[in-house]
Formats: structure tokens, C-alpha cells, sequence
């Protein structure tokens, strides 16, 4: 009895790693397949394309913007309350810009944004890209001689790369000015100059280098994890609910150990 | 006479996913310029991979598949897409992108493959509409239409490409006597200028219309012969696909 058990959990484990390796291939096919029509056809039918990656800038951008103010400027009181405060106490309000730079710069503002337009749009684009291939809108694409990557998936990959970029950004400078006005209000001795002399020297030039690259990675990301799960299998609609909610929980995996690949090189360089 | 399709001895696999089992096992099949092809079978029995599979759109997993003489195994990218242009699919639903309007499902290709002005672009949808009289529908989204009209929208998208070939899915299965007619009318017309491939599960209004007819039997591709050996024809499976409805047409 015992022994069966033990046969079908060490089964179902094997079942899970297994599913794990082939998402993890899939993934990493398609995103091979993806870099590589980006970079062959990236010019081709571009009067047809290209207003398609502006669409999706301003599905995954502007239009989050009031959303993105809204947490922004709530993570800049949060984190300057608990922290501020904190420092305060022990005298050491001079690291409020070192704290805010690794909190918000580093940390919270790329991973919050990227988290933030995954619930927004990348839930939106798994459904569309399932209900697409479910229809036989995908097959059609083919039979029309259109690349599927190319007009499906390029723009929504470059689209949401470039929004999670320019939200993060965005995000960054309210949840810095929220902060401020929040240690302003509670008679922190914080003057703005010293706070931005905080800020400036705690910000390195490698900050803005990584803080480019992880946010077109955590969008790169994203769209090429919900477009892999929206696409690249046989899709039933009744099953697209459950194709959604599998492409969130893999992109939030993703992006996690992204994030956690950045502090590695954080911490190295 | 150029041959445009060559399946030679073909063991044809059409599943989509791996472990599906083939409903195309032997097909030995030439298509020359100006058939008139109508290909029966039941329900089900694979018609719809038959013709994605001729499109290109399916690689056999056994045999040869020649498209204007080249091997498709052997086409590049670009090379197959050109073949794709030359060779079109109307799907029996049309499979039509639902967001757009019928103007812009016919604009969409164009736009892809060919760099119109937009007056151009213009140009080219109307002429596909008027073609096939769906010219007053133009401004409205699939799911504003008849269903009856899909397939025809469908024709007409691929009718903007100048396709060589046209591979039709059961254009008759969905539609009215009045569309159905439309369909005989206009396809006949057609013949002089493209060549056709019907797939269907009833032969009866199709024995004036065809030139060559073939069975999809047991999971095999039989040819019948011309209109004649059809009407002869003593298969049971011919006979059953003669006595089908569409009496009124």
C-alpha cells in the first residue's frame, strides 16, 4: 500500500517536472522564433505592422497610465512611511534617497509595473490570441501566406516592452515625488535638495542601464508567455480560461526569477 | 499542360497534434490546370485536411507533395508563401477575423503582401466585393452578416490575391437553395480563368458543374472519372453521395 503511494506521488512529481521542462522548451522555441521574425521582418508590410506595435503601446501604456499613477504614488507613501519614519528614529534620515533608489528603482517599480500590466493586458492578450486560434483566425493568417509571429505576436512584443519600460519610468519619478510629499507632510527634516543629492548619489549609471534592460525583459517576458500559451496549441474556447490562467501563473514564475536573476547582477556589479 | 498539384503516392498524416491519428493514409493525386475537381466524402471522413494538406498548410508526415513542381519539403519560407498566394483555401466557415469589417478581412492580405497606395488598396477590395456581390455588406463585421454569407466573404479575400488554384470546403454545406445556386453560377464562371477543388458530401449538384470527381474512401483518395462514370458510377458510397439533398437546385 505504502509502496503504491509512494509510486504514484513520485508519478505525479514526474508528471509536474516533465510539464514543466516541455512549457520551458516551448517557450523558449517560440521565443527563438519570435527574436528571429523581429529581426527578418521587422521592415516587411511595416505600413500594416508597425501601426499594430502603436496600438499596443497605447493598450499597454497610455491607457494604464491613471492605474500606474495610482500605485505609484501609494508605494511612494508606503515606503516612505515605513522606512522615513523608521530612519528618523535612529538618525539616519541622510539614507532615505539610498533606500528609495533600491526600493523603488531596483526593485518594486519594475516588478510592480511589469505585475500591473501582466493582470491588465496580458490577461486580455492570452484570451484574444486563444479565442483567435480557437476560431481558426490563425489558420486563416497562414492560409493568407501572413505570418502569425509576424503580425500577431511582434507587435505585442515590442508593444509591451516598450509600455513596461515607459510606465516603470513613469512609476519610478511619481512614487519618488510621493514619497517626498509624504516625509514634507509628516516634518521629516528632509530638505528637496538633499533628497535629490541622496537620490543622485545613490543612482549609479549601471541603474539606468539594468533599469532599461529588466523592463524590456519583464515585457519581452510577458508577451511572449501569454502569446505561447494563446498560440501555440489547439485551443478550444471552452478551454481558454484555463489557457489564461495557466499564461499568468507562468509569467508571474517568469518574471520572479527574472527579478531574482537582476539582484544576482545587482549584487555582482 | 502544367501540372500545378502533384501528390504521387502520398501516406498523408494531417493531425495537428502529434499522437492524432491520420484520417489521409493514401492519396495519388494530380491536379492540372483548369480541373474542375470535386472530391466526396462523408462527414468527417477528412476532407478538410485533404485540402489544408494540398494548400501546404499540412506537411504530409509521409510521401511527396509537390506544389507547381517543387517539392514542398524543399521550399523555403518565402518560397512558400509564394506557393500559399497561388493556392488558396476558402475554409467552410470562411474563417473570417472577426474584429474587422468585410472590407478590411479582404484589405488585410492585400496590405500584407503588396504595397497599395490606400487608393489602390481600395481599388482592389472593391473589385473582390462587387466579384462576388458583397458589395452592400462591405462596412459590416462578420457577425453582422448571415452566415450563409462566411464562405462567400471568405472567396472573396482569397479572389483579391489572384490565386492560381482555389481549394473549397464544402461550399454548399450551410448555405440556402438561393446562395447555393450563387455558388454553382459562380464557380462555373470561374473554371475559364482558375482552377477548382471542391470538397463535399453531396455530389448531386455537382454533376454539371465538375470536370473530374474522387472519393475519400477509407481514409483513400479513389477517383471516379468524369460526369458520366459518376452518374454510372455502381460504389456505393458514389450512389449515397447522389442521393443527398439539394433536390431543389
Amino acid at each position: 500500500m505504502r509502496t503504491s503511494l509512494g509510486r504514484a506521488y513520485l508519478n505525479w512529481i514526474g508528471k509536474i517536472i516533465l510539464g514543466i521542462v516541455r512549457t520551458l522548451h516551448g517557450i523558449g522555441a517560440f521565443a527563438l522564433i519570435t527574436l528571429g521574425v523581429t529581426f527578418t521582418k521587422f521592415g516587411k508590410a511595416s505600413d500594416l505592422v508597425h501601426p499594430l506595435i502603436y496600438r499596443e503601446i497605447a493598450r499597454a501604456g497610455v491607457k494604464l497610465l491613471p492605474m500606474v499613477s495610482f500605485v505609484a504614488f501609494a508605494l511612494g507613501l508606503v515606503v516612505i512611511g515605513q522606512t522615513v519614519s523608521l530612519l528618523n528614529r535612529v538618525g539616519a534620515q541622510e539614507y532615505a534617497g539610498t533606500v528609495m533608489v533600491t526600493v523603488i528603482v531596483r526593485e518594486l517599480g519594475p516588478l510592480v509595473t511589469a505585475l500591473l500590466v501582466l493582470a491588465r493586458v496580458g490577461t486580455v492578450l492570452v484570451i484574444e490570441l486563444s479565442t483567435n486560434r480557437a476560431t481558426g483566425e490563425v489558420e486563416a493568417l497562414e492560409a493568407l501566406g501572413i505570418d502569425p509571429i509576424h503580425y500577431l505576436v511582434m507587435p505585442r512584443v515590442l508593444g509591451l516592452a516598450a509600455s513596461i519600460f515607459s510606465l516603470t519610468v513613469y512609476m519610478i519619478i511619481v512614487a519618488l515625488v510621493s514619497g517626498f510629499l509624504f516625509a514634507f507632510i509628516q516634518d521629516v527634516p528632509l530638505s528637496p535638495g538633499q533628497y535629490l543629492n541622496q537620490l543622485a548619489a545613490s543612482l549609479r549609471w549601471q541603474d539606468f542601464a539594468l533599469l532599461a534592460l529588466k523592463t524590456i525583459s519583464f515585457g519581452a517576458v510577458i508577451a511572449v508567455v501569454t502569446c505561447f500559451h494563446g498560440l501555440a496549441r489547439p485551443v478550444r474556447l471552452q478551454e481558454v480560461g484555463q489557457v489564461t490562467s495557466n499564461a499568468v501563473v507562468t509569467s508571474v514564475v517568469a518574471c520572479v526569477l527574472l527579478d531574482a536573476l537582476f539582484i544576482i547582477v545587482y549584487l555582482v556589479i | 499542360m502544367e501540372p500545378v498539384t502533384q501528390l504521387i503516392e502520398a501516406d498523408i498524416a494531417s493531425a495537428h497534434a502529434p499522437g492524432t491519428l491520420p484520417l489521409i493514409k493514401k492519396v495519388d493525386w494530380t491536379i492540372t490546370r483548369g480541373d474542375f475537381w470535386v472530391v466526396g466524402a462523408p462527414p468527417g471522413a477528412g476532407k478538410t485536411d485533404l485540402l489544408c494538406t494540398v494548400a501546404g498548410l499540412q506537411r504530409p508526415s509521409n510521401g511527396q507533395h509537390l506544389l507547381f513542381g517543387r517539392k514542398i519539403e524543399e521550399l523555403s519560407e518565402d518560397e512558400l508563401v509564394e506557393m500559399r498566394l497561388r493556392v488558396a483555401m476558402i475554409f467552410t466557415t470562411g474563417r473570417l477575423f472577426n474584429g474587422m469589417t468585410i472590407e478590411q478581412n479582404i484589405a488585410l492580405p492585400l496590405a500584407y503582401h503588396h504595397s497599395y497606395r490606400e487608393e489602390e488598396l481600395a481599388q482592389h477590395v472593391s473589385d473582390a466585393l462587387s466579384k462576388t456581390g458583397l458589395a452592400a455588406w462591405a462596412k459590416r463585421r462578420p457577425d453582422q452578416v448571415t452566415r450563409n454569407l462566411h464562405q462567400r466573404i471568405g472567396l472573396a479575400r482569397a479572389l483579391a490575391l489572384n490565386p492560381e488554384v482555389l481549394l473549397i470546403d464544402n461550399p454548399l454545406s450551410s448555405v440556402d437553395p438561393r446562395q447555393g445556386r450563387w455558388w454553382l453560377d459562380f464557380l462555373c464562371e470561374l473554371q475559364k480563368s482558375a482552377t477548382i477543388v471542391v470538397a463535399t458530401d453531396d455530389f448531386r449538384p455537382w454533376t454539371d458543374v465538375g470536370s473530374h470527381f474522387a472519393l475519400l474512401k477509407d481514409n483513400r483518395l479513389e477517383a471516379v472519372g468524369g460526369r458520366e462514370d459518376v452518374r454510372k458510377s455502381e460504389d456505393v458510397l458514389v450512389r449515397e453521395l447522389l442521393t443527398s439533398a439539394f433536390d431543389s437546385l
